[in-house]
């Protein structure tokens, strides 16, 4: 044989994992064949010429070219797809895990820092918070103000110092809306009612106790050196109810005209621990008494207030005015005791036209007609027993006797 | 036929060697001799390797053969090989007229 198979593949390049098992024997014998055949041919074609075994193998590799060159062509030609698609593959998969890795060491990384920045953010909000809450804890521990604001509170007490329940309203007057404050608050189970911190400024406390339908105001000035605290001794019951009285003595001139009083308690206030304490008007009495002053009964205050007014009434003293004319018919309830408020009682002498026959029906009267003549008022404490008194002396009566000529004369009951 | 398709001269000679029934590398390299009037010689240095690219083609099929205590390698043409050949052909006849007209040898083109 001129070549041995093995020596032709021996240069090529160790295996490759994925080389199809026969291909190096393949291409060592398809070449090794066709050698040997170039080889009998021209030992068979030219015996004359006597070229010698060295001879005849230059010529055939001079033809063919270097049969281990050769064999390296066919192996690389078979293989290097395989080899170029396992290394592109190879390649584009390291590429690809590459690329993987990148994006989650981006992604991480990204995460790692956007959660820092969040942690970092959380913590210096908590920090701010807390300090916040540092401060507002040092402000309200200490009562101390804060800048030039101050804290607001209004505790509502009994005289024995317990809580009592009421709604609490500060208003502060200003020309700022920083200033212009006004709030209201139902105060604790503990009788606060905590504002807060408010600008330094003067306030206007109102106060309301709904169960006794009483009320407080004052006003206070809210700033440096002043008490965080404003404590209020409030009333915690209503007054005891007191007996009232009336004596009417006109002069003698009028002992005889047939008038009648309507006399309204109204300004009804007490004072707590210094403090002023009204009740609501709605509570006020109204009497309606007859020429004596003895009491005939009580008027709703509908029935007087929603009697027409006399404007051409003739005044010469009057502020008013005008005096209001009692409704034709009223109905009287039979009169009960007003509380021992302090309170001002107001009269207003009613003439009606003729003398009430003596049994006229009571406590309705019909077509009373009266005419209100003129009116006086006077204080009175009813903490005791009252007598409310008219006496010959007041200016009253001159005033009366100015304005009875105007007046009309009606029969009683027309 | 563009003149670049020469090209494939050789794989069309090789294709029409191997036409005839199977072959192998030495008997398709003195087959094209000997129809070439000893003109074309083709050198082993590339004939195998192009045998090789036409049977990754799937142009040609081999198989192996035991012949005087060596194993030999036989190609024959697969369906495709032998379409293509048809077509080579066909291209061929086209050019040669063209030339031929080209050089005044033959009168017009050659029917296919």
């Amino acid at each position: 044989m001129a070549f041995d198979p093995s020596e032709l593949t021996a240069g090529l390049p160790a295996p490759a994992g994925d080389e199809p098992p026969s291909l190096r024997r393949d291409i060592a014998d398809e070449l090794a064949d066709h050698i040997e055949c170039a080889w009998q041919r021209e030992s068979r074609a030219r015996p004359q010429e006597g070229f010698s075994d060295e001879e005849i193998k230059r010529r055939i590799v001079e033809r063919f070219g270097m049969p281990a060159a050769v064999a390296r062509r066919l192996w690389w030609d078979a293989v290097k797809e395989q080899i170029m698609s396992g290394r592109i593959t190879a390649a584009m998969t390291t590429l690809a895990a590459a690329a993987c890795i990148a994006c989650c060491v981006f992604v991480w990384q990204s995460t790692r820092i956007g959660n820092e920045l969040q942690a970092a953010l959380l913590e210096s909000q908590r920090e701010a918070n807390l300090a916040m809450i540092e401060q507002l804890k040092a402000v309200t521990a200490s009562s101390k103000p804060t800048g030039d604001w101050y804290p607001l509170r209004v505790r509502l007490v009994d005289e024995q110092g317990k809580p009592v329940q009421g709604k609490v309203t500060c208003s502060g007057a200003g020309s700022t809306t920083r200033l212009a404050f006004n709030e209201t608050i139902q105060t604790s189970a503990a009788g606060l009612a905590d504002f807060g911190l408010v600008p330094s400024n003067q306030y206007t406390v109102h106060i309301t106790l709904t169960a006794l339908s009483e009320f407080a105001h004052f006003s206070t000035f809210i700033g440096p050196e002043r008490p965080a605290e404003l404590s209020i001794t409030c009333p915690t019951s209503l007054p005891p109810r007191r007996p009232i009285r009336f004596e009417i003595k006109p002069p003698a001139a009028l002992a005889e005209q047939p008038f009648y009083y309507v006399a309204e308690v109204i300004g009804l206030s007490r004072q707590i621990a210094g403090r002023n304490w009204s009740t609501n008007q709605e509570d006020k009495m109204i009497f309606l008494l007859d020429a004596s002053g003895q009491i005939l009964g009580e008027l709703s205050r509908t029935e007087v207030y929603d009697g027409t007014t006399d404007s051409s009434y003739p005044s010469s003293s009057s502020p008013s005015g005008f005096a209001m004319r009692l409704p034709s018919s009223v109905t009287l309830k039979e009169a009960g005791q007003p509380r021992g408020y302090l309170c001002n009682v107001r009269f207003v002498v009613y003439r009606a036209h003729l003398p009430k026959p003596a049994d006229a029906p009571l406590p309705e009267l019909r077509n009373l007609n009266v005419q209100p003549i003129f009116r006086t008022s006077c204080d009175l404490s009813l903490s005791e027993p009252q007598v409310c008194k008219l006496d010959p002396s007041l200016s009253l009566w001159s005033n009366v006797r100015h304005v009875l000529p105007h007046t009309a004369s009606v029969p009683y009951g027309n | 036929m563009e003149i670049k398709n020469l090209n494939n001269t050789v794989e069309t000679l090789m294709l029409e060697a191997i036409s005839r029934g199977p072959s192998y590398g030495y008997e398709i390299t003195q087959t094209v001799l000997s129809r070439s009037g000893g003109q074309f010689e083709l050198k082993e240095g590339s004939l195998y390797p192009a045998l090789h690219r036409l049977e990754r083609q799937k142009l040609l099929d081999s198989y192996w053969r035991e012949f005087e205590g060596r194993r030999r390698k036989y190609y024959r043409l697969t369906p495709a090989g032998r379409e293509l050949l048809k077509e080579r052909r066909a291209q061929w006849k086209s050019f040669a007229a063209a030339v031929n007209g080209v050089l005044g040898l033959e009168c017009g083109v050659a029917l296919l």
